[in-house]
């Protein structure tokens, strides 16, 4: 089963939980929901146009629940109706973040990422918005 | 008033003419101008390619330009890459479609700013420059030449042996394939020169990035009107992104893909099989090294059947025919496509990119003239 939710970004500085703070300072996303938190960071910073780059992630439980897996990422535009033209590996590291390689937005406009979180029987989706230039 | 004054007054009122911005580019919208501002600078910093350790090279482009030209490369030592790439006729060959050994399926593109392309050919089968210019050496239908040819000439032609022992040395033992993956990195490097020329776009929008009020001096109003549809309502500058004009993928514009005889082109998706077929790509062992990033993860889907690379505009109106099989003659036909397009003959699932533009006859004249301005005169 999935569930769809669009969630609010909190700026980094921000953030409450000090979920991802291994991510570094600068350009942490934050989506919040009641049970964990999800903190990625974009590889280079910023997105550019046609560019492959990495997503790093870190899922972080709250109010004493475990951290949920990331199952499945992808990406892809609402407006044009159409996703990347590469398949992210993910991954995880050995501290237990994941790494999402391999990425591509070839199209400048809105961009949602699309983060499958739970296990692979259940899961909850969140959406991070992005705009390319 | 004295004709004195008003012959002052007249030299007054020009100099104030010339120093104001002109009325075209002041009625520019601040989201226009950042949208003309990312068609460019040109042209972009040169970056070799990783994957080619002959890139860059001046010798390798000496040899590169040699074997450009040479017709022993085929099977019947009648066709060379010139046969479709002529430079007269900006490296096209002007044909609808092109013919080497048999008649092909697709139109010749331009190999202008063919460098620092992710993928090559209309069904980006190809990965590098160097693997691109290696297919249609092999290809039995475009020149139908072997590994075996290109070394023989590069052993015992006396001009191109001497070209080819000016190279860098390699680790890799000489064998046939190794010889002929070396004179493919040497036709990238030569390759690699052609650049296409600044234009009258280019001027325009560096002097918009400069602040020059004059930046659309000398630049025609009808095709600063149609610049303003390119990136505004025309949405072209979505796919013909970027400085090159292209976002360097894949997209379905309508044109169709049935061949005749019941065949039909499936574009990108077979261009995909092709690529993961072939031993010349990022990944293999002929590469050199580079970003085999997009390789390692490109992905085959569904809607991939159908679509063709999106090609650069620079230098467009020298490259009729148009369209991947150059069934479009004119760029007044190709304006007219887009401002007619069937939504019917859009077969990519979900795709909701392409509508048609329903331009007046005006607007489609004003989109060809900005066209127009992305060439050399």
């Amino acid at each position: 089963m999935k569930a769809a939710a669009l969630v609010l970004l909190w700026p980094a500085a921000a953030a409450a939980a000090d979920c991802g703070a291994t991510l570094g300072e600068a350009d942490v996303r934050r989506i919040e929901r009641p049970r964990y938190t999800l903190a990625f960071r974009p590889e280079p910073a910023e997105f550019e146009l046609g560019e492959v780059f990495r997503l790093r992630i870190v899922l972080c439980g709250r109010a004493g629940a475990p951290a949920p897996d990331l199952v499945r990422l992808d990406a892809w535009m609402p407006e044009h109706g159409h996703g990347m033209n590469y398949a992210p590996l993910l991954s995880r590291e050995a501290d237990g973040s994941w790494r999402a390689d391999g990425m591509v937005f070839h199209m400048a406009g809105r961009w949602e990422i699309t983060f499958d979180v739970g296990t692979p029987s259940r899961t909850e989706r969140l959406v991070a918005e992005e705009a390319v230039e | 008033m004295s004709i004195a004054r008003r012959r002052l007054a007249a030299a007054l009122g020009a100099l104030v003419l010339l120093l104001l911005p002109g009325p075209a580019t002041a009625d520019l919208s601040p989201e226009e101008r950042t949208r003309i501002l990312r068609h460019g600078p040109w042209p972009p910093p040169w970056r070799p390619d990783g994957g080619n350790r002959l890139s860059g090279d001046p010798a390798a482009a000496a040899l590169g330009r040699a074997l450009f030209f040479e017709p022993r490369l085929s099977a019947d030592g009648a066709v060379s890459c010139a046969t479709c790439h002529r430079p007269e006729l900006a490296w096209t060959d002007g044909r609808t479609r092109s013919v080497g050994l048999a008649p092909m399926d697709r139109n010749a593109p331009s190999l202008l700013d063919a460098r620092g392309r992710r993928w090559l050919g209309w069904d980006g089968a190809s990965d590098s420059l160097w693997a691109a210019s290696l297919r249609p050496i092999l290809e039995p239908g475009e020149m139908g030449g072997t590994p075996g040819r290109v070394a023989a000439l590069l052993r015992e032609d006396e001009h191109l042996s001497a070209l080819h022992r000016a190279l860098p040395a390699r680790a890799a033992p000489e064998d046939e394939t190794g010889l002929a993956v070396d004179a493919a990195k040497a036709l990238a490097a030569f390759q690699e020169t052609l650049v296409s020329r600044r234009t009258r776009f280019d001027r325009l929008r560096d002097g918009l990035a400069a602040g020059r009020p004059d930046a659309a001096a000398g630049y025609p109003a009808d095709a600063l009107r149609g610049l303003r549809l390119f990136v505004g309502r025309g949405n072209c500058s979505l796919c013909h992104a970027g400085a090159a004009f292209s976002h360097g993928e894949f997209e379905d514009v309508g044109v169709g893909y049935f061949l005749e005889r019941g065949r039909v082109d499936p574009g990108r998706i077979g261009g995909i099989d092709r690529l993961r077929a072939s031993p010349f790509t990022r990944l293999g062992r002929w590469n050199d090294g580079g970003d085999a990033r997009p390789t390692r993860h490109l992905v085959a889907r569904h809607r991939d059947f159908g679509l063709f690379r999106v090609p650069s505009l620079r230098g467009v109106a020298a490259t009729a025919p148009y369209m991947h099989d150059g069934r479009i003659p004119t760029l007044e036909a190709v304006v007219r496509h887009y401002s007619e397009i069937d939504e019917e003959r859009l077969h990519a699932d979900g795709s909701r990119l392409v509508r048609p533009l329903r331009l007046s006859a005006g607007e489609q004249a004003d989109l060809v003239a900005f066209l127009r301005t992305l060439t050399p005169e």
